[in-house]
Parts: C-alpha cells; structure tokens; sequence
C-alpha cells in the first residue's frame, strides 16, 4: 500500500494551523516523520495535536480547517 | 488505612469522581449538586461491583485513560462503547472482573455513540467527602481530587468493600436491561417553568418539541449548548429584568432546565449556575437526564418529546426497577 | 398526547396583604412557586424569604430542599413519595399560615464589610480584558468600570457613587449562581444604581470583587469569569478550608436576608485585613437583627419624592450613555 491515512484518535473539531494567523502544520506536498504535528482538534475546550504516526509525503487533505471530526476518523493521505 | 492505592498513568480528557446524587440541599447556598451526569450508568457500574448506588466511581470523558490499582480490586466499566484492557486482555463493558494486584486498566478513546464511561471499583473511590458527597463540582472546584479532573501521577484510595457477591467479581449487566445509545436521541421533557402561555408562545413550543437541536461541541457538566433559535416571543421585553424577552428577574434553576439565553438554549447539567435572570422553556425529566451525560458535542443531536408529570414519575420508576439485582447475570 | 398545556399550574390572586402566586412546573422533581408581579419590589422578597423559613420548619416527607430567588422559591421534591397535589396543599397550607406582608419580622444579621474603591486587583481585571477581549468597550475607559457607572447614573463624580454605596444598608435577597455569592440590592431606595453588564463578559475576576449588574450588587466569592461592573474589592466570603472562625460552621459568610454595610478603607489597610483573615486574626462584624417590614414599608414614603427625583435623573443619564 503505498497511501496510508493520517486518523485522529480523539473526536472534536480539527484546527490546521496553531492559530488563527500561523502557517498551517503542514501542507500538501510536505514530507512528515512520526511524531510530527499536524493539526489540532479541540474537545471540551482543550486543544489536543494530533501526529502523524508515520513518515511520508502529505498528499491531501480528507478534512478541511474547523470541521467536524469524529474519532477514528482520516484526515491526511500519506504517500511514499 | 484505606484497603487500595490506584495511581493514575493517563488521566485523559476530563475524568472525574462523581457520586450520585452529589450535593442535593445546598441550592439556596449556590451549590448545584454535581454528581454522576449518566446516572445510569454510574449505577449500572456500582451494581455489578457490589456497590451501593451512592458510591463514587470515575466518570470518563470519551476515555484515553489508564489505572494502576496496587491491591487486588473488582472493577466494572459501563457507558459509551470503548475498548477496555486489563493488562492487555480485553474486559468487556458492564462487567465486574477481579483485578490482582499490580494490574493496569487501561480504556481507550470511544467512537460513540455516546460519550461518558464509568468506573466503578469495589468498595467506591474513597477521596475525602467535601459538604456531604465525593462529587467533583467542576464549576466550584470542590469535591473529588482537589476539585479537579485526574492528572497523570495522581493517586487515590479506595474503600472497604461491601462482602456483597458481586464485589468479587464475575456479575454482568444483563444486556437487556442496558439503555439504547444513539447519535440521534430522544429526550423527555416537560414544559416550563416560563413556557406558554405567558413567556412563549404555543407557536414556540411546538417549534420547541419539533424541531431537531444539534449539540453544539462547548458542551460539558455545566450545561449542553443547542443551536440559536429565534422564538416569537409571547412578550415584547424583558420588562424591569432587562432589553430582550428572554430575561427574567433572578430565580433559581432547576437541574435539567433548558435556558433560553437570548436566541440559545442550554440545557444545564449537574454543575450549572443554581440561578439567573434568564427564562426555563422546558425541562428534562430526571429519568432522562442519563441521556445528557451521553450526549457526543460532535454531531449528536437532540429532539424533546413532551412528556406529562404522571409519565416523568413512571420512567423514574422503570430506570429505578432496571438498577436492582435482577438486572445482574453471572459471566 | 396528554401533555401539560401549561407552564402554570395553579394561580391565587392576591389577598390578605400577601401577594399574589403562580405554581410552575419546573420538572418532575421541582415547583417553582411565584410571588406578585415581574416588579423590581423588596416586599416580594421579604415575603418569599418569610415562606422559606416557614418551609423550613413545617416538616414534610419528600420535600428535598426550597431555594429563593428575588421574587420565587424553587421547591424540589421527590416524586416517588410526594405527589405535586400533595406538595400544592402542603405549600396552600403554609402560605394560609403567614401573616400580611407588614406584618412580617424577618430575622436579619447585620455584617459590615471594609470595601476598597478602584483598587489594583479590580484595575487588572479590567486591563486583563481590554487586552484580551474588548478594546473598546465603553464601559472599561480608562482602564477602570467606576467612571463608568457614574456616568450611566447621571452622577457629578466616583465620590457621589461611592456615596451611593456607603449610605445603604445592602439587603441580600438570595445567594445563587455561585456558591455563596450574595444578590444584593439596596434598602435605601435613594442609593439605587443601575447599570448594563459586561458584553461579552469577563474571563477572569479577583476574589472578593464588588459588582453591579443591573440594579444588583454582588461579591465574587473566588477568582471567576464574570460580567458585571466592577467598583472594588472587599475581604473573603468564602473558605472551604475555614482559615476564619467566621468559615467554620459553613463555607459561606453570607446567606438570605442578611444586610450589609459597607464602610470605606484604603487598598493597602485591606490587604492587610486579607492577611489578618487568613491567619484567624480578623473578627468578622456580625450582629443579630432583624427586619420589620411594616416599619420599612412606612419609612419608605419619607425618601419617596427624593429617590424619585434621583431615578429620573439616572434614567435620563442612561438614555445619553453607550452600552457596551
């Protein structure tokens, strides 16, 4: 398989960028290593980063920014 | 001494002690009661470990939450569908299992439908009693640990089991008995106390109990946020209590009461404000308030059905008959 | 499908010098019973307190706990032993048991209370929130909210408001919201100020604040989100740890139906009384009283024409002013 998704383990609402006036995390064409940041996603009023548990190139996005994001759910497509 | 020490090697989101019914007495001093806000299932959870009702469990928010008990224990985990482990091995929910000594608990994060999970241990959470109840008041910053949600690092004792035989573990919840989770719920709820006809208009209400509500995702103990909704109105103002009909001068709150904030109902949960200056168009009947503590702030959504007094009384009765011993089967 | 086609469940006219009531379902567990008309009027509030206490000591099985609002009682009650026709008789029988509304004593201690004006805790409260929420709310000019009110009031200067403040005894009507946070109104009619809250409202407020938010005086019992206009700041009304004597029987200073007075210190003697609390070596002034209402009712004509004359000046001032 040489696509994989990047999920979110927690549900909420997904940020992409830290705040309002920064650079998103990554976009497409960035390459990711585990444990980088990507996104955000808030629940209860807590801000959570959610990690890309692989190493990749981001090809493209399943969720826009502020979207309803369930747990589980794909975010990111990685590919090789 | 106490007869265990749990310590805590993942808090999660926001993991409480909560007993039931918390604080009940302490309004006319500012206290709402806290307490369990799926009163069910934190009931359900007491059962299966031979517990009284009243005892304290952790109550979990969506869950990401991992326990290390030093002494043998029998704990239960009943609520939102999750997956939970006692080192490694899968514990099925609304059953009670032994743990020995040393073992980990370990929930994971749940996918709904639903959002709170609670845990009950044999012989109840045992943090100091705070004005008459273990109950986190997150609003107040009372009661539980410090007033606060459970952090990694933290440790806390457990009580004396009751010898009943289910705090030996191997008692299940019969499915049957268990409540249906949903992502689109139907919850029970009388008109008032400012309803129709002199606050809104019978226009309002049938619009109230027609329509579907999406729970807005800043919802939490302190109360469920739905969506802005622009009622008629059976006033023009607020009179003397202020500019937009939707105030009134100051009363008490009922628990369950939906206040209308402007064009925003919120329905106040067990650690809401005890009192304002804004109208109560409806309130949830105390049989359904489980279902408010199961609401997920992503995406549920909400219809009230109108239910009498008499009706109100009777699921109270039926929940009540579900939470005895006949409820229980051997795993 | 046989639902409740009412809010209301019962309304008695008034009668006999008491006033008027409504009962409303407030779900299966709870009554709310109403007293008079939506008016700004002390009276009911007297009379809803006399209830309170009479409820208090008329013993009914199922009836759980009764909470006083300005002019309500939220009577909550367990289903499974009482019925709501039963609680109604119960609430027709004490009601019939009270005398008019003049005739009422109510018991009343009077707790008097240093408050600092325009002090840097409250400053920073306000500057916290210029920077953080609102640039330019009209009611944080200046970096403070008592200008402010004194001009939504149509008064010279902060002296006259201060005035305002110190020349009244404070009744405390109910205690809700919060735990111990007291809703205050002023006794003497004449003292009355009025102005709009925050918006949107304050994330962070110091313990021990003086606000008013409409016609209603409040102190925040700890540190707190909030919104109404902040005047100042005055000692600890609540200590769950009890480090006063005054804590010891309950973490509350304050409860219904006390009166406040409030007399006027510099930042610095306050800071000190703060320590002294804490350390057990402030004694909190509190004196047993009580409140006749007929002898208030029949003062209150005396003060009438001139805290007329003071409220069309108000009115007319708050016309002029910026909300925010």
């Amino acid at each position: 398989m040489a696509n994989r998704a990047v999920k979110s383990p927690l549900p909420g609402t997904f940020y992409r960028r830290a705040n309002p006036q920064a650079d998103p995390f990554v976009s497409e064409g960035d390459r990711v290593e585990p444990g980088d940041v990507v996104g955000l996603v808030e629940i209860m009023k807590n801000f959570h980063e959610i990690t890309s548990e692989e190493a990749g190139t981001v090809e493209r996005f399943l969720v826009e920014n502020e979207d309803l994001i369930e747990a589980g759910q794909n975010l990111i497509v990685l590919s090789d | 001494m106490v007869a265990g020490n749990v310590e805590v090697l993942e808090g999660g989101i926001q993991t409480t002690v909560q007993d039931y019914p918390g604080r009940p007495g302490m309004r006319a001093q500012g206290f709402f009661p806290a307490g369990a806000m799926d009163h069910f299932a934190h009931r359900a959870a007491n059962l299966v470990v031979g517990n009284q009702p009243s005892a304290a469990t952790l109550e979990v928010t969506l869950g990401n939450v991992a326990l290390r008990f030093e002494t043998g224990a029998t704990v239960a985990v009943c609520g939102a569908p999750v997956a939970v482990s006692v080192d490694g091995e899968a514990l099925p929910l609304w059953e009670g299992r032994r743990l020995e000594a040393g073992s980990e608990l370990r929930i994971g994060i749940s996918e709904g439908p639903g959002f709170r999970m609670y845990v009950a241990v044999a012989g109840g959470i045992d943090v100091p009693s705070v004005l008459g109840s273990r109950s986190t008041y997150t609003m107040g910053a009372l009661g539980g640990l410090d007033g606060r949600a459970l952090r990694t690092g933290d440790r806390f004792p457990l009580g004396t089991e009751s010898g009943d035989a289910a705090s030996g573990g191997g008692w299940r919840f019969r499915e049957s008995a268990r409540p249906p989770y949903a992502r689109e719920w139907e919850i029970e709820a009388l008109r008032g106390p400012q309803a129709s006809p002199d606050f809104l208009t019978e226009q309002d209400m049938a619009t109230f109990f027609g329509r579907t509500w999406r729970v807005d995702r800043n919802s939490n103990r302190t109360g469920v946020r739905l969506e802005p909704q622009l009622f008629q109105w059976a006033r023009s103002s607020g009179g003397i209590a202020g500019g937009h009909p939707s105030n009134i001068l100051d009363n008490s709150y009922p628990v369950g009461a939906v206040n209308v904030n402007g064009d925003l109902p919120v329905i106040l949960g067990p650690d809401g404000p005890t009192a304002g200056g804004f109208l109560c168009a409806a309130t949830v009947v105390h049989a359904a308030f489980w279902k408010l503590g199961q609401l997920r702030p992503v995406g549920d959504t909400v219809r009230f059905r109108e239910v009498t007094i008499e009706e109100a009384v009777e699921l109270d009765r039926e929940l009540d008959a579900r939470l005895t011993g006949t409820s229980l089967e051997q795993v | 499908m046989g639902a409740t086609a009412s809010a209301v469940i019962e309304r008695q006219p008034a009668r006999e010098g008491k006033p008027g009531i409504a009962y409303r379902y407030a779900g299966d567990r709870a009554v709310l019973v109403e007293y008079g008309e939506m008016e700004f009027d002390l009276t009911l509030n007297f009379f809803v307190l006399a209830v309170n206490d009479a409820l208090g000591t008329w013993p009914l099985e199922g009836l759980v706990e009764t909470a006083p609002g300005f002019r309500s009682i939220l009577v909550s009650y367990d289903p499974l032993q009482l019925s709501v026709d039963e609680l109604l008789d119960h609430l027709h029988a004490v009601h019939e048991s009270l005398e008019a509304e003049r005739e009422i004593t109510l018991p009343s201690r009077l707790v008097r209370l240093p408050v600092a004006f325009d002090d840097s805790q409250t400053r920073q409260a306000v500057e916290r929130y210029i920077h953080s929420i609102r640039k330019d709310a009209p009611n944080c000019e200046g970096g403070t909210n008592v200008d402010y009110i004194a001009r939504y009031n149509g008064l010279a200067d902060r002296e006259e408001l201060y005035e305002a403040v110190l020349g009244t005894e404070q009744w405390t009507a109910f205690i809700g919201f919060f735990p111990g946070l007291p809703f205050m109104f002023p006794l003497d009619p004449r003292d009355a100020v009025v102005v709009p809250k925050y918006n949107p409202t304050r994330t962070w407020t110091p313990e021990g604040a003086l606000g008013l938010g409409g016609p209603c005086w409040a102190i925040y019992p700890v540190e707190s989100a909030g919104g109404y206009q902040l005047i100042g700041r005055t000692l600890p009304i609540y200590d769950l740890a009890a480090r006063n004597a005054a804590f010891r029987e309950s973490p509350l200073l304050l409860r219904a139906g006390d009166r406040i007075r409030f007399h006027r210190v510099e930042e610095q003697e306050l800071l000190e009384l703060w320590d002294d609390v804490h350390a057990d070596r402030y004694p909190y002034s509190v004196e047993e009283g009580t409140l006749d209402v007929g002898a208030y009712l029949e003062w209150l004509p005396q003060v009438a024409d001139e805290a007329g004359k003071r409220r069309r000046l108000r009115e007319q001032a708050a016309t002029a002013a910026p909300v925010p």
